[in-house]
């Protein structure tokens, strides 16, 4: 028999797997939605970057194409809330793969939605737990584990470059150059990036910006937060707080510094989002009705 | 398969996409193309404009009377912010490093225009250089370099 603290993680990912596949279907229909405008772009300016691109989209994806594939990938969603097993889910993982990558034929590549499809890549393993006719495991709360892990990852590496950037900096003693903890760097940040889109810093936010300290310890906190999201696993305590700072990391910088991310917060919640305390009596059924 | 079985396989997948990423950072290193999707998640290591100057590039517009126009990055239906941002960096970037032939950019920037609905005789790519503390007290105090001309 598992201990409450492992079902815990094997009740949440199921409920996560379910949302997962809800937010997919909306998700196709927002790249539906994309296509319609993407392809009626010139050709000319098509051009795959990727090997991944060159190999499966060398040249603009033909209509029929792309709705065999997003209607299936559609089908293999709603399919894979009700009877997920390697096959249906791995399909699915090659449509949001190929449907991702659209975007990306336009002379411009960019790591929006690498984390929605790594959590569809991560979820293939793992076993269905939408009816449970076997006797769970240890071995299955560890496959959950390992799951997050693999999405979170990616978190993790963001967080060792910055810290990398800010050890070097203390090292070379080099505090007149504008390191992430420079009293500039946040105002810096945001007019380059909001210009970059011809937009301006409002003054309230120019304001807010030079407020003392406030902007270091954040930056710090969010950077230790992105080097450690790894260990969310092994804390369910944590798990939430790694959740509650990266989507306000995220929320934070596509309000004010325009970084589309739309779809990262929207995984992260999905993944991390402690359902076990906010449907308790579900989770309770659940507990209840596990075959012993 | 047991849960055992998909445990391990699991862990081998894992060891498998680290594994990708440090080969997309290697392969991007030495010039190529990250393995999609496997990242390696070098991002803003330092704040955008850390030397008190940055660059943004812009499509200008050259008239019969030789006026040039800004083409403002101001959305079109074909090209949001973001993706006219990004062609016109990738653009200048690869101009920048003359990847390709002129005719090549010379024609793509013909039809990126079209697309969001400019028309002009000359299209140019203009290099915009700037104090990010002074451009945000005086949104024009930028320096501008032409690095394309599609004549």
């Amino acid at each position: 028999m598992m201990e409450n603290k492992d079902l815990i993680w094997v009740y949440n990912y199921k409920k996560a797997y379910s949302l997962l596949m809800v937010f997919t279907v909306l998700w196709i229909f927002f790249v539906v939605y994309d296509y319609t405008i993407i392809s009626q772009r010139p050709s000319i300016l098509y051009q795959p970057i990727w090997m991944f691109q060159k190999i499966f989209m060398p040249h603009p994806v033909s209509n029929v194409l792309f709705y065999v594939v997003a209607v299936s990938s559609l089908a293999l969603s709603i399919y894979n809330i009700y009877k997920k097993n390697i096959i249906s889910s791995l399909l699915l993982f090659l449509g949001v793969l190929w449907l991702n990558a659209i975007k990306w034929n336009y002379g411009c590549t960019s790591a929006v939605g690498h984390t929605f499809v790594l959590a569809h890549l991560f979820s293939i393993i793992v076993p269905s737990f939408s009816f449970l006719s076997k006797k769970l495991n240890i071995y299955d709360s560890y496959s959950v584990k390992v799951s997050l892990i693999g999405v979170l990852v990616t978190y993790s590496m963001a967080g060792f470059w910055k810290f990398l950037s800010l050890a070097k900096t203390i090292y070379t003693k080099n505090f007149d150059q504008v390191s992430w903890l420079h009293s500039d760097a946040v105002e810096l940040n945001a007019i380059v990036g909001r210009r970059s889109l011809d937009n301006t810093v409002s003054e309230f936010m120019f304001n807010a910006y030079q407020i003392p300290y406030f902007w270091e310890v954040a930056t710090v906190l969010v950077f230790a937060v992105q080097l450690t999201a790894v260990l969310a696993v092994f804390s369910r305590v944590y798990a939430s707080f790694v959740l509650l700072i990266l989507v306000c990391f995220h929320l934070f910088n596509t309000f004010f510094n325009d970084v589309v991310f739309n779809v990262a917060p929207a995984v992260l919640l999905i993944l991390l989002f402690p359902y076990h305390t906010f449907f308790k009596k579900d989770y309770l059924a659940f507990k209840d009705n596990l075959v012993r | 398969m047991s849960s055992k079985k998909r445990y391990y396989y699991q862990v081998t997948l894992f060891f498998f996409t680290v594994g990708m990423s440090v080969f997309s950072f290697v392969n991007t290193i030495k010039g190529g193309e990250g393995i999609y999707v496997f990242f390696y998640w070098k991002l803003y290591t330092k704040p955008s404009g850390w030397e008190y100057s940055a660059k943004d590039y812009r499509l200008y517009g050259v008239t019969k009377e030789f006026d040039t126009i800004r083409v403002d990055n101001k959305g079109y239906s074909l090209f949001d912010k973001d993706d006219y941002f990004y062609f016109i960096n990738e653009e200048s970037q690869g101009i920048l490093a003359s990847k390709n032939p002129k005719v090549y950019y010379a024609d793509r920037i013909r039809a990126f225009a079209t697309a969001i609905g400019v028309s002009y005789p000359e299209y140019l790519i203009v290099e915009e250089e700037f104090n990010p503390i002074d451009v945000y007290k005086n949104p024009l105090s930028y320096k501008t370099k032409v690095i394309f001309s599609t004549k």
